[in-house]
């Protein structure tokens, strides 16, 4: 985490959200609509656009208006900033995504009470400069996007054999593409496209990037022994 | 000027603001974003029908060309379509009726004659309720296509009844009245063996691992038939024997 007081420039703002406090996989936090809507890859890109969308602009406005924000009510008005972003989101997917938007829809609404975009709100747009404020939530909203875009990816061609199912650009990677056509030698895992089979993936991808980015850590700390000591303490759900 | 955020009366004005302005502009947009949100709903319908009236091969059609082959093709029925034994409506044929009342709709050739009806289907899945439409040819003897609108049933397993590879297995269903208490199709059970099986073309596969789903379905669908096969008789658009 950011130690008060200490201003963070946009561009490292972003990038520490991105990959080294990754929401994800540093934080553990936004895991409830990780295992939820990641079995297609287009419901995902559409649910972390919105996410993406939601967090850099509550971020931006609240740090805009940081100073005149009563501390009392902050939470209040911070929730109230993210609705109305995130009920923009909803709006335009029902007129713009109309079929994807019946499944996740439900899911959509939940984006207010995603801990990932309250958390930025509370730990960095309140205390600083609306360009950093926004370029750290865009950071934490692509930090999201970049791990739940892998899993739906692997969730979707294990589960269903295909990409991008349900739109014009569907690709049959596993499964036969003529409908009548049931014979093939791939088998689908039901596994992955409920939601028990996030569980396994988001695990073993939280593994993988930890596992990665520890051990960078680690080489960059033998590189210049006299340079910061550990690394900051990680939060949880 | 030093301001005191944290005076009562600056806190009082300032949610007040702040709740005014936001709500204001999502009320703003929702007005602007409707009519946006009614095309899209429509053309998911009329999407739906063309589907279902196999008119064209659905995916590589534009939206543009789905509105041109709804409107060439598809009217909704202009005579009600009552079930008399249970009452349940299938078309209500009055214009003013509310959007979410059910309504059957005729397809036609180019030429004018009847390809079929479109007729709402709906019953309670495994976990929630689904709709959809039931295409049968205009002597109610066989089925065009089925397609399901709307349904909560889990992804990958009951919700594969809108894969059209699962759908296609209805096309060319035989409905005509069965054997004395006999259903008019079969979703799963063992497939027929012989042509005189009462089951032969009757027969739908039905989902591996979505059981629930699948008898669901079965249900809802033997049920609408009969009482569409009633409905159309009442309506003079059946022959009373059939």
């Amino acid at each position: 985490m950011t130690e008060p007081g200490k201003t963070l420039s946009p561009s490292r703002a972003l990038w520490t959200q991105l990959w080294q406090e990754n929401p994800i996989f540093r934080q553990v936090l936004g895991i409830c609509s990780a295992l939820a809507v990641t079995n297609l890859v287009f419901n995902t890109a559409l649910m972390c656009a919105g996410l993406i969308w939601a967090t850099t602009l509550s971020s931006f406005t609240v740090s805009l208006i940081r100073n005149y924000i009563p501390t009392r009510i902050r939470v209040m008005v911070q929730v109230l900033i993210i609705s109305a972003y995130v009920i923009v989101v909803d709006i335009a997917f029902r007129a713009f995504f109309f079929e994807a938007h019946k499944d996740i829809a439900a899911y959509v609404g939940l984006i207010i009470t995603n801990c990932i975009v309250l958390g930025r709100l509370e730990g960095f747009a309140m205390k600083n400069r609306p360009i950093a404020a926004a370029a750290d939530g865009l950071g934490a909203g692509l930090g999201y996007s970049l791990i739940l875009m892998s899993i739906a990816f692997v969730r979707e061609l294990l589960g269903f054999g295909t990409l991008l199912k349900n739109t014009p650009w569907e690709v049959h990677l596993l499964t036969a593409w003529e409908p009548g056509v049931t014979e093939t030698w791939w088998r689908n895992w039901t596994i992955m496209v409920v939601p028990p089979g996030a569980f396994f993936v988001l695990a073993i991808a939280v593994w993988i990037a930890r596992s990665w980015s520890l051990r960078q850590e680690a080489r960059a700390e033998a590189g210049k022994p006299s340079s910061s000591p550990g690394k900051p303490e990680e939060a949880s759900a | 000027m030093k301001l005191n955020v944290n005076s009562p009366g600056y806190v009082l004005v300032f949610a007040a603001v702040v709740s005014t302005v936001f709500t204001a502009g999502i009320m703003t947009l929702h007005a602007v974003s409707e009519s946006a949100a009614t095309a899209s709903a429509q053309l998911y319908e009329q999407k739906s029908l063309v589907d279902v009236f196999k008119l064209g091969a659905n995916r590589e059609l534009g939206d543009r060309e789905i509105r041109d082959l709804y409107e060439q093709s598809i009217r909704q029925l202009d005579i009600p379509l009552v079930d008399p034994q249970t009452g349940k409506a299938f078309n209500s044929s009055d214009p003013n009726a509310s959007p979410l009342s059910p309504r059957t709709y005729v397809a036609r050739n180019s030429g004018g004659t009847i390809i079929g009806y479109a007729v709402p289907v709906s019953g309670i899945g495994f976990w929630s309720r689904i709709d959809g439409y039931l295409a049968v040819t205009s002597d109610f003897s066989t089925v065009i296509g089925i397609v399901f609108t709307r349904h909560q049933e889990t992804p990958g397993l009951g919700g594969r009844i809108t894969e059209p590879r699962w759908r296609k297995q209805f096309e060319g269903l035989d409905i005509t009245l069965p054997g004395a208490d006999k259903p008019s199709i079969y979703i799963g059970g063992d497939k027929p063996t012989s042509d005189d099986s009462p089951r032969h073309g009757r027969y739908v596969d039905a989902i591996t691992g979505a059981t629930g789903t699948s008898s669901a379905v079965n249900r809802f669908l033997n049920r609408d038939i009969e009482a569409i096969r009633r409905a159309a008789r009442e309506a003079g658009l059946l022959d009373n024997t059939k």
